[in-house]
């Protein structure tokens, strides 16, 4: 089967200078390498968890679908 | 899957507001989390959760943004700086795309970091298959529309 996806060029100099290594891109290594330790040593989960909990509190009623909401009139009339 | 994931905004709005996505969001987000270093642009991608959560106060599946703030500080997202390297491939791209310049500043930085991208951005996802291949692209399928 062949993909209908066409690949987008990267421009050379991109490539060049990762190739290179002549720009280092050192701030986004040290926020890698605290992610890397959050996500071993669990503790990327436990505030993930936490902010789906705080996040909640925001929620307001919870509202119907539309399924739910045919079966309720269709309780109702039956 | 790679060590580093760049997740952009619409995976952390809709597992933070209450939508027919949450459930997949939040599960693809902690499994995501228990692996690799999550990171996203800084600026663009609070910008991007911000207008997220307000749709989620205008259709009324929220009351209030303060809990949805407190959430978003404590979600393990490194922000990484957009520089001039991200923002000159985010130009190159958006020339060869014409796609959106914010969703492009994701791709870019993933392109940079060897990243996978997990979105909810079918758009976006798409632009970012031509980029970075099919294997680095996760669209978190909406399967439930509504």
């Amino acid at each position: 089967m062949t993909s209908s996806v066409v690949s987008v060029r990267v421009p050379s100099w991109v490539k060049k200078v990762l190739d290179e290594k002549r720009v280092e891109y050192q701030g986004v290594v040290r926020e890698v390498l605290t992610g890397l330790a959050e996500a071993a040593s669990g503790e990327a989960v436990e505030r993930l968890r936490e902010a789906f909990r705080i996040a909640e509190a925001a929620w307001g009623e919870k509202r119907l679908t539309t399924e739910e909401i045919i079966r309720a009139i269709r309780c109702r009339d039956s | 899957m790679s060590s580093v994931i760049v997740v952009d905004a619409s995976v952390v709005v809709e597992a933070l507001t209450p939508s027919n996505h949450t459930t997949l969001a939040r599960r693809a987000l902690e499994e995501a989390a228990s692996k690799a270093a999550l990171i996203a642009p800084h600026g663009v991608f609070q910008a991007e959760v911000l207008n997220g959560f307000r749709r989620a106060l205008i259709r009324g599946a929220v009351k209030t943004l303060t809990p949805l703030l407190e959430a978003l500080e404590k979600i393990p997202i490194r922000l990484v700086t957009v520089d001039k390297l991200l923002i000159r491939l985010t130009a190159e791209l958006v020339a060869v795309t014409h796609h959106p310049a914010p969703d492009l500043v994701y791709v870019a930085l993933a392109y940079l970091t060897h990243a996978t991208l997990y979105t909810l951005d079918s758009g976006q996802a798409s632009v970012a298959r031509r980029v970075l291949g099919e294997n680095r692209v996760l669209l978190l399928l909406r399967e439930e529309q509504g």
